[in-house]
């Protein structure tokens, strides 16, 4: 996020012995993955192997603290920790991942807990299957990194099909404060159905931040494109008045050589 | 039952020409397909008085006490692992390798404490009551198809309910059907499966024979070790062996009654249920309900073609 | 009992089912069927069928295990007690569903379902399955397998080569770490991470991965497929955290992974017509 500035911090916290246990024990042969059946099969399909489960957590304190209420605006303090906690989980399941030796990272789950505990702090979760292509070529993306998606095993197989390879999942983040018009200005227009200017405004704005943020990501890394973009808002612990817009794809490129497409033959089921 | 039944006495519903049925649309078209003309929709009910068992048990007024009573056929499920009935009375417990050699029982400090500690037993009052209830709701629903000229009932649907207080009710429901150009059945069968469903079990090799059903009714009387154990008084994690052998015996006894019933047949769609009833403090109950469709194999199986694997294109 | 090849259309297979049903059962003939339950769909009766397997009957298995008077007051690291209560509450359990297969004369148990129910001073773990078996086989020399496949899974697994080991649990139960005395009545600062409670629930989470693993390899698997992690507070005690992580140890059957030809298709049932403008506003 260039626009408003890097956290050069990061925090001490590595990998554990008890971390570095389990992913000996997948070193030596044994794999694990969140993938269903389905999907495993797909993978295996797609000319990769499943190496193992990786997954990197961050608890971040997240206490909002707006001062100035009665205008709309980003809360740039709090944008910024949403997006580094969401970064040092992934960094982490990325560096599992690479200590296994992976050519990438697919069906990436991002979460967040919030505990009775930790009032105004949320675990952030990253967990994801890390995968080894069974030719032995290097899959890594441009950044020398293992690539990582939140494909399923089905889509990623597809994509592969067109001809594309997942990048880097791309994540662009906004926290808004959304003012609301005063008691007063309410009550004047109290019956009248009509837009809600500051509403409108607000929430365009917020959501181009986070596109543009996800955009400029991508664009980083060099990829074609960005594909199945989810847009997700939440208002975490926060009420009404603030809310997170995330935008989160999959920024693929182009493979060399020639894919012939899938012809798809259509089908009916006969299920009730 | 004609008493039961007044408007049937052997002549069809009013409207008879004209046939009801809870069948889906796809369900209608499949039965169709394959022959099945339905007839009408079709019910059995029986209310049975269902008290707590206990002071107010079907048996009569007292508790029941397996130890002395005679009369009742039940099944001892002895609790192990060495419970102690000991009643003496000391400062703190003795205990050598998971076993209390000493101490003083709960059960002397609760005024439900009439019953002997530590027993776990089928409540076959209950059992055979439930059973009772099913099958006559089940037979009230066959005779009406066999009215109607039916060969079967499909898509049962079946709703054990309390219309009030110390009652229980007993509803099962279907659509009935006739074969087309087949004779009729020795018995008229039934089926928790309909539509499509109900084709492909038939298609594969299999008749519907009829719907079974069982319950199973544990009642326990925890043991003074049990009790300590589950207040946390026993000083290391360790099986709560009464506990677990109740709560094993209602999920396999059920399941034993429905294949005692339905004898050398498979029962296809199992679903089951298990409720806790806890009655008074000390005095627990487990039942466990199993449903599913007996069936019969009529055709000897082939080995289905393998199945073509797709990746869907959203 | 006529050969199901000859059955034809739907209305020739109901008409070939009226007549046997109409038809006295000879004294002393053999039954036909297998006097066996089960809980599948007929959908998955006849996928097992094209790979030659059978549902044999439902097999369920359950545990209680007591804990003892103060295993929940807060303390340091993992709370050993509560975990070990669990973890012989699910071997236990298990060892019962799959003795049932053995009598049951099953070759494994599939769609087996687990629950834990954990309370202040006890923890019950029931196990449901369905055990099945190549069809008309004999007693499976060795352990039958359970796992948390469906028997869908299963025949797709099996196309490809594998066969499943085991149902595997790796379970950690933590406690919340302690606040640091700084922290508490200091004004709030501002947004950072918070080192040792990250480390707590990553060390946490990563030994019932560890733990899962572990069986895993004790079975002499080689991977495990459909791993599930799932967290949460335990309800009566916030500050115990609940770590379970499940999966079905797989091994290869023959040398390498089958691959099989796939069709790419699309469906043109109705079922996704409506335009979905909510995934335009989010979620």
């Amino acid at each position: 996020m260039t626009d408003i500035g890097h956290d050069g911090a990061r925090s001490s916290v590595g990998h554990n012995e008890v971390a570095n246990r389990r992913l000996a024990e997948l070193e030596a042969g044994l794999f694990t993955s969140d993938l269903s059946v389905n999907e495993f099969a797909l993978v295996k399909e797609a000319g990769f192997h499943p190496l193992g489960l990786v997954m990197g957590s961050s608890i971040y304190r997240v206490g909002l603290q707006i001062r100035r209420w009665s205008t709309s605006h980003e809360l740039t303090t709090l944008s910024k920790a949403m997006y580094n906690a969401r970064e040092l989980a992934m960094e982490r399941m990325e560096s599992e991942a690479i200590e296994l030796g992976a050519d990438g990272v697919v069906g990436v789950r991002l979460d967040v807990n919030y505990y009775e505990w930790g009032r105004g702090s949320a675990e952030f979760i990253a967990v994801g299957t890390a995968v080894k292509a069974a030719d032995g070529a290097s899959w890594k993306n441009k950044l020398g990194k293992p690539f990582t998606s939140d494909l399923s095993g089905q889509d990623f197989w597809t994509m592969l099909q067109t001809g594309h390879v997942p990048q880097a999942l791309v994540m662009g983040n906004c926290v808004f404060h959304i003012a609301h018009r005063g008691a007063l200005t309410t009550l004047r227009t109290a019956g009248h159905n009509s837009e809600l200017a500051n509403f409108t405004q607000a929430l365009y704005e917020a959501r181009e931040l986070a596109m543009t943020r996800m955009q400029e990501e991508s664009e980083r890394l060099g990829a074609a494109g960005i594909v199945a973009v989810r847009l997700e808002q939440k208002s975490h612990q926060w009420g009404s008045h603030t809310i997170e817009f995330l935008a989160l794809g999959t920024a693929v490129s182009k493979r060399e050589g020639d894919f012939e497409l899938l012809r798809p033959t259509p089908i009916v089921s006969f299920e009730g | 039952m004609a008493d039961l039944l007044p408007n049937l006495n052997g002549s069809p519903r009013p409207g008879g020409s004209s046939f009801s049925s809870t069948l889906s649309i796809a369900g209608y078209n499949a039965m169709l397909a394959a022959g099945l003309e339905p007839l009408g929709i079709v019910q059995g009910v029986c209310v049975m008085r269902w008290n707590w068992y206990g002071a107010r048990s079907p048996y009569g007024g007292a508790t029941p006490s397996p130890l002395s009573s005679k009369r009742l056929k039940h099944r001892y499920l002895e609790p192990t692992d060495g419970f102690t009935r000991n009643w003496r009375r000391t400062t703190s417990p003795v205990y050598s390798s998971k076993t209390i050699t000493n101490w003083s029982c709960q059960h002397s400090t609760r005024r439900a404490g009439a019953h002997e500690p530590g027993v776990n037993f089928e409540q076959n009052w209950v059992e055979d009551l439930w059973s009772e209830a099913f099958a006559a709701a089940r037979t009230r629903m066959i005779d009406e198809a066999r009215m109607l000229g039916a060969h079967g009932v499909v898509g049962v649907v079946d709703t054990i309910s309390d219309p009030t207080r110390g009652a229980k009710e007993f509803l099962l429901r279907g659509t009935a059907v006739r074969v087309n150009d087949a004779p009729a059945p020795l018995e008229v069968w039934s089926t928790y499966l309909a539509g499509e469903r109900l084709v492909k079990l038939v298609e594969a090799g299999w008749a519907p024979v009829s719907v079974v059903a069982a319950m199973s009714s544990i009642r326990i009387w925890p043991a003074c070790s049990t009790e300590s154990q589950l207040s946390g008084w026993w000083p290391e994690v360790a099986r709560i062996a009464q506990l677990e052998s109740g709560h094993y015996s209602a999920r396999f006894l059920a399941r034993e009654r429905v294949h005692a019933e339905s004898g050398a047949d498979d029962v296809h769609g199992v679903r089951f249920e298990v409720a806790e009833n806890r009655i008074t403090a000390g005095d627990d109950e487990v039942n466990c309900t199993v449903w599913g469709s007996r069936i019969r194999r009529f055709a000897s199986p082939e080995l289905a073609r393998a199945p073509m694997a797709t990746v869907p294109l959203r | 009992m006529s050969d199901i090849t000859s059955l034809g259309s739907p209305a020739e297979a109901m008409a070939a089912a009226a007549r046997f049903l109409a038809t006295p059962a000879t004294d002393g003939a053999p039954p036909t069927s297998n006097g066996g339950a089960s809980d599948l769909s007929i959908d998955a009766v006849l996928l097992l069928r094209a790979i030659g397997w059978e549902a044999v009957e439902l097999v369920t298995g359950i545990s209680w295990q007591s804990i003892p008077k103060g295993a929940w007051i807060l303390g340091k690291g993992e709370n050993a007690a509560v975990t070990s209560a669990h973890q012989a509450a699910i071997e236990t359990a298990e060892r019962q569903l799959v003795d049932q297969c053995v009598t049951a004369g099953g070759h494994g148990v599939v769609g087996v379902r687990l629950e834990l129910k954990t309370e202040k001073q006890h923890v019950a773990a029931e196990f449901v399955g369905t055990a099945i078996r190549p069809i008309g086989a004999a007693r499976v020399e060795g352990r039958p397998f359970s796992s948390d496949l469906s028997a869908r899974d299963f025949v797709v697994l099996s196309r490809s080569g594998w066969r499943p080991v085991g149902f595997c649990v790796g379970l950690s139960f933590v406690f919340v770490p302690w606040r640091r005395g700084a922290g508490r009545g200091r004004r709030f600062v501002g947004n950072f991470e918070l080192d040792n409670y990250t480390k707590s629930l990553y060390a946490a989470r990563e030994q019932a991965m560890e733990r899962l693993q572990s069986t895993a390899l004790a079975l002499g698997a080689q991977g495990v497929v459909g791993t599930d992690i799932s967290e949460g507070q335990v309800s009566f005690a916030h500050h115990a955290l609940k770590f379970v992580a499940t999966g079905t140890a797989v091994a290869l059957v023959a040398d390498a992974h089958v691959t099989r030809e796939l069709v790419a298709v699309v469906s043109l049932d109705d079922l996704e017509r409506d335009f979905e403008a909510e995934s335009l506003r989010g979620s």
